[in-house]
């Protein structure tokens, strides 16, 4: 199964929805920094690194708590998920 | 040594505090939030571990907005001058810090200030605020324990009004986080002030601001935070909003474990403790010849932080006798709370201030009343 990025600007904000995803939800992410060819990155930013089957779930903490990301993306090709 | 000066900064810390922060500098020793290698990663995720306890701890349900700060008096420049602007009006109290004090004055003549009264044993009318409020009232701030006596602030009454009028309440919770349970949302606690290094039991060097409105504080001071590097404008997310720069990282693993023998032991528990300290150090400060008591004289409404004076000694002298004579630590004079001694009748010397933490134990007060009645 594919892996895919949400990118985050605060390590914060990362670290945030991680926390949450595995105590609320059970579901494992990792925090890596944003890769540049991103392209999205206005500099240092990070995003979290998990399984293609747990995006929408994750998407959705994002948007239903007005978390701020620019965006969940392919790991591989870096397509625009989201 | 008897360490009874816990109101300044707590000592000793508990074995895991130590034993946290020696660890940190082996295995946590990278920049937080900046880098994407393994050990900085694992280092922003201790951090945000000890957000997530400080927010718990306080009844705050986003630990973003827990920002980490160097000391108390940090994190209040941080939201008063965050808040205030020119032409707006402040409440405080007499009873206040110079934390406090100092950055609402340094806001004059912009900003106008003024001070609720307290009776002669530090306690604040909050019927009286309501008189106080102007249409340009923006911020009521206020210590919830005096650093000087130890009366206990009547906050959810003050939060109250200030919720009524619109105006942001912002706590100083330095000689109450650790001791006194605290629950932001609960107790409608816009903003508050605490030391990490008192009696949360972490290092020196720690502190919080923690925020619980959607009021965005202007930054006082701006830089690197690892986010948004091409702009130059500070970032509006918290907690990288005011927090620029690298973070005491020792200071802050210290502190989660600090939090940790804290809700290990209980809040309750500790408050126990410190209260039946205190009860039998009042009763053998007033039997004590020419020693008056300040503040209030049960523990009703107060901490274990306890001032006297004595009708003929200084209080520094006296002091510096315990010091010298027995290895007691305490602190005398005004304890940056000149106002307060104006209030309690102390103006004129200050007072010994004797302050409790959750180590010290009934032979240790023993041995300070010895001390005390035999001084010459
Ligand atoms: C009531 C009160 N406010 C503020 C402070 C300042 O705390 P810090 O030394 O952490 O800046 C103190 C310190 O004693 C205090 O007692």
């Amino acid at each position: 199964m594919n892996n895919v990025l949400i990118v985050f600007a605060s390590a914060t904000t990362a670290n945030r929805v991680k926390s949450v995803l595995r105590k609320s939800f059970g579901i494992d992410s990792a925090l890596v920094q944003t890769p540049k060819a991103l392209g999205v990155s206005s500099g240092c930013s990070y995003c979290l690194k998990m399984s293609a089957e747990h995006l929408e779930t994750a998407w959705k903490l994002v948007s239903s708590n007005g978390l701020s990301s620019k965006g969940a993306f392919d790991s591989k090709d870096y397509r625009k998920l989201k | 040594m008897i360490y009874l000066d816990n109101a300044a900064t707590t000592w000793p810390k508990p074995n895991q505090v130590t034993e946290a922060v020696a660890k940190s500098m082996k295995y946590y020793g990278a920049n937080p939030g900046r880098s994407g290698h393994k050990m900085a990663i694992r280092t922003s995720e201790k951090v945000y571990e000890c957000r997530e306890l400080v927010a718990d701890f306080f009844g705050l349900s986003n630990p973003a907005n827990v920002v980490f700060t160097q000391n108390s008096t940090m994190a209040l420049n941080f939201a008063i001058h965050g808040i205030l602007k020119a032409g707006d009006h402040a409440i405080c109290t007499v009873m206040d810090h110079n934390s406090v004090l100092r950055p609402l004055f340094a806001k004059s003549p912009d900003v106008d200030v003024s001070y609720l009264g307290a009776d002669s044993e530090g306690v604040i009318d909050p019927s009286e605020l309501e008189a106080l409020i102007r249409p340009n009232t923006r911020l009521v701030a206020m210590t919830h324990v005096s650093n000087v006596c130890g009366t206990v602030t009547p906050v959810e009454d003050i939060a109250k009004v200030c919720r009524q009028h619109g105006i942001l309440f912002l706590l100083d919770a330095s000689q109450s986080a650790g001791i006194i349970d605290i629950d932001m949302q609960q107790m409608k606690i816009d903003l508050l002030a605490a030391p990490g290094h008192k009696a949360l039991y972490g290092p020196m060097g720690t502190g919080l601001l923690c925020i619980n409105t959607d009021f965005e504080l202007a930054p006082i001071m701006q830089g690197g935070t690892g986010s948004y590097s091409k702009e130059l404008t500070q970032p509006l997310e918290l907690p990288d909003r005011l927090e620029s720069g690298t973070l005491n990282l020792p200071g802050i693993c210290g502190l989660a474990e600090g939090i940790r023998y804290i809700n290990r032991i209980g809040i309750a528990n500790i408050r126990e403790h410190e209260a039946k300290l205190t009860a039998y150090l009042l009763d053998g400060l007033s039997r004590i010849k020419d020693i008056n008591i300040i503040g209030k004289k049960n523990t009703l409404g107060r901490t274990g932080v306890v001032s006297f004076t004595h009708n003929s000694k200084d209080c520094v002298d006296i002091s510096s006798y315990l010091s010298s004579n027995f290895s007691i630590a305490t602190r005398s004079m005004y304890h940056c709370a000149y106002k307060a001694h104006e209030a309690l009748g102390t103006s004129d010397g200050g007072t010994v201030r004797v302050s409790l933490g959750v180590f010290n134990t009934l032979s240790e007060i023993k041995i300070l009343l010895y001390a005390l009645k035999n001084m010459m």
